[in-house]
């Protein structure tokens, strides 16, 4: 990443009046690129199968910071940069129909992931899918739709609660088992919520419903996570 | 007991309806919204391991059985390799995974074909 003072000074650059086209274009991309961890840093929670369009996204949110930002402001270009990224990513989200869960299909989600908590009070274990069905007033497809939907849609909202949930690091949990080599500098990627969740299934083999307990998630919510992290690292693997 | 059964050719863009006939059967079964994802998520794995060892051209062919409780999956490649690797060693970390999911898992080379068959089961 570019320092701070380094970014003001080609920004003053850019913005004079003798600078060249080609100049300006040189500047620009010598300021995208020095930005892209910081871009990764947005995306990497989101669906890892829209990666390269997220890092176009994520581009264009810097070239935004590069047009507005104000040199003067006691504010350092990341920063700057950071809003103008989330913002356009948010902008993407909503308007991008493909990703879109309808409203009737997060109120079926929402129905579903309420039966199944107070199935749990009340039983003290998970309920079947014919026990779930007999919970909600929905019919078979109308769930089977929703499950879908949570598991397919499982990019994270900036707002998500669940992605502020604090813990303890785990990092160190993967160093010395062989079979994650591969994936180490992706889990490195992984925010620390996320690397707890993936060690507390693959390494201390607990149950997707002990995990929501422990971190006061729902099961839901921790299969959502495992999927993106999942896909994420089949994603580093494939591009590695 | 419900089957279905699938041939899809070697491309990951089958992988979405790999996943979703497993959770459809994975609901006939019965199975805990657990288990129905861990069903998706191995038949996922399963498709991955076939695509490991199949050839551009080749088809994967898929059968999921529906038990109370239990998910099944037969699935299967050709395959040219005349002995299988190690396969933790060869599937580093998608071994763990596999193996962590389900109940049963034996993957075999056989008749110039690569099988991979497995089960999840609810745990309540």
């Amino acid at each position: 990443m570019l320092s701070a003072a380094a970014v003001n000074s080609l920004i003053v650059e850019l913005r004079s009046p003798d600078v060249s086209a080609s100049r300006a274009d040189e500047i620009k991309s010598e300021i995208v690129e020095g930005h892209q961890g910081l871009i990764r840093h947005f995306i990497r929670l989101r669906d890892p199968q829209l990666y390269e369009d997220l890092v176009q996204i994520g581009t264009i949110g810097v070239l935004a910071a590069v047009e507005k930002f104000d040199i003067g402001r006691n504010v350092s270009f990341g920063t700057f940069a950071g809003e103008q990224i989330k913002g356009e990513l948010s902008h993407f989200y909503r308007d991008d129909s493909t990703i879109q869960i309808s409203r009737s299909v997060k109120s079926h989600l929402s129905q579903i992931r309420a039966a199944q908590d107070t199935f749990v009070a009340q039983n003290n274990c998970q309920p079947s899918f014919t026990q779930l069905e007999n919970c909600v007033n929905l019919n078979r497809s109308e769930i089977l739709n929703a499950l879908q939907a949570n598991y397919s849609t499982h990019f994270s909202s900036l707002s998500d609660p669940d992605l502020h949930i604090d813990v303890a690091d785990s990092r160190n949990e993967f160093d010395f088992i062989d079979e994650w080599e591969s994936v180490r500098p992706a889990i490195d990627l992984l925010t620390p919520l996320d690397r707890k969740i993936l060690g507390m299934r693959f390494i201390e083999q607990k149950k997707q419903s002990e995990i929501a307990d422990e971190l006061n998630m729902n099961q839901m919510a921790v299969s959502r996570r495992l999927t993106a992290i999942l896909e994420q690292l089949r994603h580093e693997v494939n591009n590695a | 007991m419900t089957g279905v059964s699938l041939c899809v050719p070697n491309q990951a863009e089958y992988l979405r309806v790999i996943r979703q006939i497993a959770m459809v059967v994975g609901a006939k079964a019965d199975l805990t919204l657990e288990a129905l994802d861990e069903g998706q998520l191995a038949s996922d794995e399963a498709a991955n391991i076939l695509m490991k060892f199949a050839q551009p051209e080749d088809s994967l062919y898929f059968e999921w059985e529906a038990q109370p409780g239990s998910l099944h999956l037969r699935s299967r490649t050709r395959c040219l390799l005349p002995v299988l690797p190690d396969l933790p060693e060869t599937l580093e970390y998608a071994w763990v995974i596999i193996s962590a999911i389900t109940s049963e898992l034996d993957i075999f080379l056989d008749n110039a074909e690569v099988h991979v068959n497995l089960t999840v089961t609810s745990t309540r």
